[in-house]
């Protein structure tokens, strides 16, 4: 344990040195150290900008993350347990696999406003076919022998999704959330940059106007280090928990 | 008393991909009544899993029927043994064995049953840690614990060790012999199959049809005297030209 963190931090002191070093190549407007990036990020904090910016952006993450989770989640299992049906919607879900974020992003502004349903509303059409994708995979993968044992058993229902397909299904759900996490922060930066008054997204923005590359690289800090913790304190302890009956 | 009447007209596979529409089983009827403990033994692959699937209710696609009554109990309970052991990995042995019980059902017997199959010190373990045999006795245990009206087994005890198998066989006939209960038990091994049952039916080629009901009349004190079950299984074989010791 003790060895694992020692790498990892030696591996993040190697990164910060390789950025100090190219900075000192740079002029500090394109490529700020990494102490003057670590004081906007201080000065930020202190203002209060940063956490009701961060604030709003893991709101609108969060939320569409879960109705996602849930509906790509249902749909899949749905599209997996019935065969006829997953042939009919197979070629709508590769459009909606093809359809670019950004396309997604200005219908959503240009048909609902740019209003916050909008907004979440666009995420969620993003981040959906990549769910259903994976779950409908899982489920097309469930062991047919422990079906049977619970057919036989008489499991019911409920208890044959609590214990037989629900364990079976989450190292699919884990993926599903680990790349959804991943991408759907992304989206929900390039929609408050496009149509909201507040977030990370429209923060950026605003720096990217005005040039300030510090601030740019302070957010995005801040932003790794929560997507860090929720991997390290959520994500992690679940899989570990759930898998611990694997030798 | 419970009474199990199979009468089942045919069953066929259908076509898929290279392999052709497949007859299986072709106008097999028995019944069995009260607290019978019945063999079935036939050619490898003539149908015995399919025939048990039927009527464990996991395969009601067929023509015929199958009736199960257990005097005006209007439901039934059937335990099936699989010829792999199907326990739910992430559960362990003991959480495997309670998961069959109906909800709010509690069965003091299950550490009765742990002990009695040697499975005690693996109660908390889960089915990755265990050998197959282990596996293989916790699913027996699982199937004598819900207390069953109807028995299915198919090839229970393949790999176990001889001691062990003799001493899971001993309480099955003991579970048997305290309750009324039907057995249909599927081996490949005549010798077992007459140490232990009442009524031998032996099965034809695919598509499996009854060839002979065979009575065993010895009585079951008599039958630990391996003299005399050499002879019953000489008279046997001489009588029935089909029958081999070994199927």
């Amino acid at each position: 344990m003790h060895l694992k963190l020692l790498v990892s931090t030696a591996s993040m002191m190697l990164l910060i040195a390789i950025w100090q070093l190219c900075s000192w190549g740079f002029d500090s407007s394109l490529l700020p150290p990494p102490f003057l990036v670590t004081q906007a990020l201080i000065a930020e904090i202190e203002s209060g900008e940063l956490p009701y910016h961060l604030g709003v952006t893991l709101a609108r993450l969060g939320i569409s993350f879960f109705l996602a989770m849930i509906l790509g989640t249902a749909l899949g299992i749905f599209l997996g347990r019935h065969q006829k049906v997953d042939r009919f919607f197979d070629g709508w879900l590769v459009i909606f696999l093809n359809i670019p974020a950004l396309v997604t992003i200005i219908l959503c502004f240009v048909w609902f406003g740019l209003v916050e349903t909008a907004a979440i509303l666009a995420v969620v059409v993003n981040k959906l076919p990549n769910v259903v994708v994976t779950l409908r995979e899982g489920t097309r993968a469930l062991n047919r022998d422990l079906m049977e044992m619970g057919q036989a058993y008489r499991f019911g229902t409920i208890r044959t999704l609590r214990h037989i397909i629900w364990p079976q299904l989450f190292p699919f759900v884990m993926a599903a959330s680990r790349t959804g996490l991943a991408l759907i922060w992304k989206i929900v930066l390039v929609v408050e940059l496009l149509g909201r008054s507040n977030g990370m997204g429209y923060q950026l923005h605003l720096f990217f106007q005005l040039f300030d590359v510090s601030r740019i690289l302070a957010y995005t800090i801040a932003f790794i280090i929560i997507i860090q913790l929720i991997e390290a304190t959520i994500l992690k302890p679940l899989e570990v928990r759930s898998q611990r009956w694997r030798r | 008393m419970t009474h199990l009447d199979v009468d089942i007209r045919g069953k066929t596979y259908p076509k898929v991909g290279k392999s052709e529409r497949r007859h299986v089983i072709e106008n097999l009827k028995f019944s069995l009544t009260e607290n019978q403990f019945v063999c079935l033994v036939g050619p490898s692959g003539c149908g015995k899993t399919t025939l048990l699937n039927i009527v464990g209710g996991l395969d009601n696609d067929f023509e015929g029927h199958i009736k199960i009554n257990r005097d005006r109990k209007p439901d039934p309970t059937i335990a099936y043994v699989f010829q792999n052991p199907r326990l739910l990995p992430w559960r362990t042995a003991r959480e495997n064995i309670e998961l069959a019980l109906q909800p709010g059902e509690t069965n003091e017997q299950i550490d009765i049953l742990l002990k009695a199959m040697g499975l005690a010190d693996v109660a908390h373990a889960y089915p990755e840690r265990l050998s197959l045999g282990m596996s293989r006795r916790v699913a027996l245990a699982r199937a004598f614990a819900i207390q069953p009206d109807l028995l299915i087994m198919d090839e229970p005890f393949v790999s176990l060790d001889p001691s062990t198998a003799g001493r899971v066989r001993r309480l099955l006939l003991e579970i048997w012999e305290q309750r009324p209960l039907i057995v249909l038990f599927v081996t490949h091994d005549l010798r077992e199959a007459i140490a232990l049952s009442d009524r031998v039916l032996v099965l034809s080629e695919s598509p499996m049809t009854l060839v002979h009901d065979i009575p065993v009349n010895i009585p079951r004190a008599q039958r630990g005297d391996s003299d005399k079950m050499e002879i019953f299984l000489k008279n046997l074989v001489a009588e029935y030209s089909e029958i081999k010791t070994k199927f």
